[in-house]
């Protein structure tokens, strides 16, 4: 290394320019996702010793750091996961709280027209119209019933095919922060500086990845991250990925749960109770929350239904006087729990005779009798229909409540945690974020140290000016 | 604390997306006029207008259960009026007749009961507007009181142990829910009025058309014995007995629907009185209703003003601090 005069104000010059730089580096980056503000610092270099004295050779660059907080990184990846997860939850909530609470898909609207049409045909049971409104009703109760069904498991494919999705991104991103793990040990083991601004990118993988599913980063000595998820099953250790994979789910069939593949070929389901936060966490939870609940209360709904009124209208009699039919395809035939009831519930195809409605409670030839109508009406606010505790409606009230609320909670925590991700990112970012005015500041004091230095140098040269024209 | 620049020049976004979806949703509210959009905006209230909308159903159906009960009992009430004033009038030819008329006056009196009991029997049949016997019991489609005989004179007979529709359904009556726990006969058989036991009428009652009346299985029959006095007034062979008999019957008959008339008055005021608190009930729903469901426009308009007057301070907040840079000022 140079000394002397010119040697000194050398490596003012170059101190100034990587000042300079990285403050260029900073401001280039403001707009960078997961770029932190990197500084230089500085050192003055070892004194050269001068008879009794010490004289400083200048100033060296030890070392460009990048300036962050772990604790407040780590914040912001538990808000980031647990806001995930609470969009994900309240997408699906909301989805199925619009099907069933919306009077116009929802099933009450539907049911109070049905009974409504019953009641007229208990107070007129010879009327013909009573008794085709009565059917008309019964056919479009039946779709609605079929709609909802359909819709609901549109929503489970649907659901499905995103944890599917899901489990694939996670996959690839995995993959991506293990190769970054790699390359960043490569090249601080070569120069023995930390490698910035690969580190940033990694953690902004890591950060990508928890919004999928929530992730527990464990840093390495060798500058490595270990990922867990869950309570501590580990996707990516070091270089190596554990792969994740949709698999059908034993415990609830029709749906899908994301599982780790296992070396030797076993697979290790991650169900809600592991997985918590990020997209899959909510997905999972929506699944076991929501969606499965709203399919079995309204398959046990449409069998009840079907199963009580045929039993009460097979008792009656019809207008002719002949034993009354099932009004509905009989249900029972499904396997119980009824499964599917309400994708399965039709009404009778011999119903579409509306004389074939037995309104009456007397064979034969009673048309004007009512007894049986006032029975079949009387089912809409009879206590005990479904579960021995309620009606039919106040069983689908609970569906739609339950549902409503989980909605509710699921919005509250999207506002919650968009909240608390924006301030924790905010205090993050009060470490780690480019301030322009500040980088506009550094460039000031860099070139005004390099102008000085630039200046110490044309005063030294001018030294040994003089000294050479004074030989002259 | 320390500012980084992304986030000095986002926080005016948090407040500007905020307010911009807050006037959204009030601009919804106030175009569907309902204050929930789903029912996840406030489960509570929304499960408790679904309950209230089904009450509201349930009470409109039984208020026009109501409506169809009052038509059918004050149309039964005009026949059974009418009725009323038939045997009336044929109590009053049987007392002006007496056994011991000429022949002739004798068919002049069958004459006018003749058309009487054309009379009964037409009322006794009468349909409703749909084409039902209103008197029919259950067999609405079946007339219930035929005149059996081809002849110039009737032997009425009604229905009565013949294969169907039998006794039970000639005689049985039809209900109307006309409330919750309420429900309103809107129909009477005639069979107790028409046709009765000694035991109903509360006496031992000579019947002239059927000599071999059995006091404790037999029916005295009104139309019947209108057919008998018919044709003995005619030929002049009706005995005092016979007279007596004609009339006693025809006033317990009298007597029998009158009864009935009653009870389809009483009927009508319990419907009238339980209309008038249904209705109070049913405006109180609704009104609960729609204070549940309904946006108070007023109020959506003064927060909506309030929003669009913060919306537009924080984008004037945002031109002015955004273009701050020490930049600007550096040459």
């Amino acid at each position: 290394m140079a000394t002397g005069l010119l040697g000194v104000s050398l490596t003012g010059l170059a101190a100034a320019q990587a000042g300079i730089r990285t403050a260029q580096h900073n401001i280039s980056n403001i707009n960078t996702p997961g770029f932190r503000r990197q500084e230089v610092n500085y050192s003055s270099l070892t004194p050269d010793q001068a008879g009794a004295s010490f004289y400083g050779t200048g100033v060296g660059v030890t070392t460009v750091r990048n300036l962050y907080s772990q604790f407040q990184d780590s914040q912001v990846l538990l808000n980031q996961a647990q806001l995930s997860r609470n969009e994900a939850l309240s997408t699906q909530a909301s989805q199925i709280d619009s099907l069933t609470g919306n009077p116009n898909s929802g099933l009450s609207s539907a049911m109070n027209a049905f009974f409504d049409a019953a009641q007229t045909v208990a107070s007129d049971p010879a009327s013909n119209v009573a008794r085709q409104v009565m059917l008309s009703a019964g056919s479009n109760l039946v779709s609605r019933f079929n709609t909802l069904a359909t819709s609901l498991d549109d929503l489970r494919k649907g659901t499905n095919r995103d944890i599917a999705t899901t489990v694939t991104r996670i996959n690839t991103l995995a993959g991506q922060v293990a190769a970054m793990s790699g390359n960043i040990t490569r090249f601080e083991s070569g120069i023995g500086q930390l490698a910035n601004d690969l580190r940033d990118q990694r953690d902004q993988l890591v950060g990508e990845l928890n919004k999928l599913v929530n992730i527990t980063p464990v840093q390495q000595g060798d500058g490595t991250y270990n990922l867990f998820i869950g309570n501590g099953q580990p996707l990516v250790v070091g270089a190596s990925v554990t792969p994740m994979v949709s698999i059908p789910d034993t415990t609830n069939p029709g749906f899908d749960v994301p599982a780790f593949n296992l070396a030797g070929g076993s697979q290790m389901p991650l169900d809600a109770s592991i997985i918590s936060g990020g997209k899959l966490g909510g997905l999972l939870a929506a699944r076991e929350s929501v969606l499965m609940p709203a399919r079995a209360d309204l398959d046990t709904l449409a069998f009840e239904l079907a199963t009580q009124f045929n039993a009460q209208h097979t008792v009656g009699f019809d207008k002719s006087g002949a034993a009354g039919i099932n009004f509905f395809t009989d249900l029972t035939t499904l396997a119980t729990p009824p499964k599917g009831a309400a994708f399965g519930m039709s009404m009778n195809i011999a119903m579409n005779d509306p004389d074939l409605i037995a309104a009456s409670a007397t064979a034969p030839g009673s048309p004007g009798d009512n007894t049986n109508a006032l029975l079949l009406a009387g089912l809409q606010t009879a206590p005990n229909t479904v579960n021995g505790s309620d009606t039919f409606f106040s069983f689908y009230a609970q569906l739609v409540s339950r549902t409503a609320t989980v909605a509710s909670e699921a919005d509250i925590g999207v506002a919650a945690f968009e909240t608390l991700t924006r301030i924790s990112t905010q205090a993050q970012q009060s470490v780690s974020g480019v301030n322009l005015d500040e980088e506009a500041t550094n460039l000031i004091r860099f070139q005004q140290a390099y102008q000085a230095s630039a200046r110490a140098m044309q005063i030294a040269s001018g030294l040994f000016d003089d000294l050479i024209s004074s030989l002259r | 604390m320390r500012i980084d620049s992304l986030t000095y020049l986002s926080t005016s976004l948090v407040g500007i997306q905020s307010n911009q979806n807050g006037i959204a949703r009030l601009n919804q509210q106030i175009a569907t006029g309902l204050r929930m959009q789903s029912s996840k905006d406030d489960p509570i209230s929304a499960v408790k207008a679904m309950e209230l909308s089904e009450r509201i159903a349930v009470r409109t159906q039984y208020a026009e259960n109501q409506t169809k009960a009052e038509l059918d009992l004050k149309y039964e009430n005009v026949a059974l009026r009418e009725m009323g004033s038939v045997l009336n009038q044929v109590r009053g030819l049987l007392l002006s007749a007496s056994s011991s008329q000429t022949v002739p006056l004798g068919s002049a009196y069958s004459a006018q009961l003749k058309g009487a009991f054309d009379q009964l029997l037409d009322l006794a049949n009468t349909r409703n507007t749909a084409g039902e016997y209103i008197f029919g019991g259950t067999a609405t489609n079946l007339q219930p009181f035929a005149n059996g005989s081809t002849s110039t004179v009737p032997a009425a007979t009604t229905f009565g142990g013949a294969p169907p529709p039998g006794p039970a359904v000639i005689s049985a009556t039809r209900e109307i829910q006309i409330g919750s726990s309420q429900r309103v006969q809107v129909t009477d058989s005639l069979t107790g009025a028409l046709s009765f036991t000694d035991a109903e009428a509360g006496a031992a009652i000579i019947d002239a058309a059927n000599p071999a009346f059995v006091p404790a299985t037999g029916r005295h029959d009104v139309l019947q014995n209108l057919a008998h006095a018919i044709t003995t007034i005619a030929a002049g062979t009706a005995t005092d007995e016979n007279m007596q008999s004609y009339i006693s019957i025809v006033d317990v008959a009298a007597r029998k629907l009158n009864e009935i008339e009653q009870r389809v008055a009483g009927a009508l005021t319990e419907i009238k009185s339980l209309r008038a608190s249904s209705e109070a009930v049913l405006l109180l729903e609704k009104n609960a209703l729609s204070d549940l469901t309904q946006v108070d426009k007023a109020a959506a308009i003064v927060e909506l003003q309030s929003r669009q007057t913060s919306l537009e301070a924080i984008s004037r907040a945002y031109a002015l601090t955004s273009g701050l840079s020490l930049f600007n000022y550096l040459s």
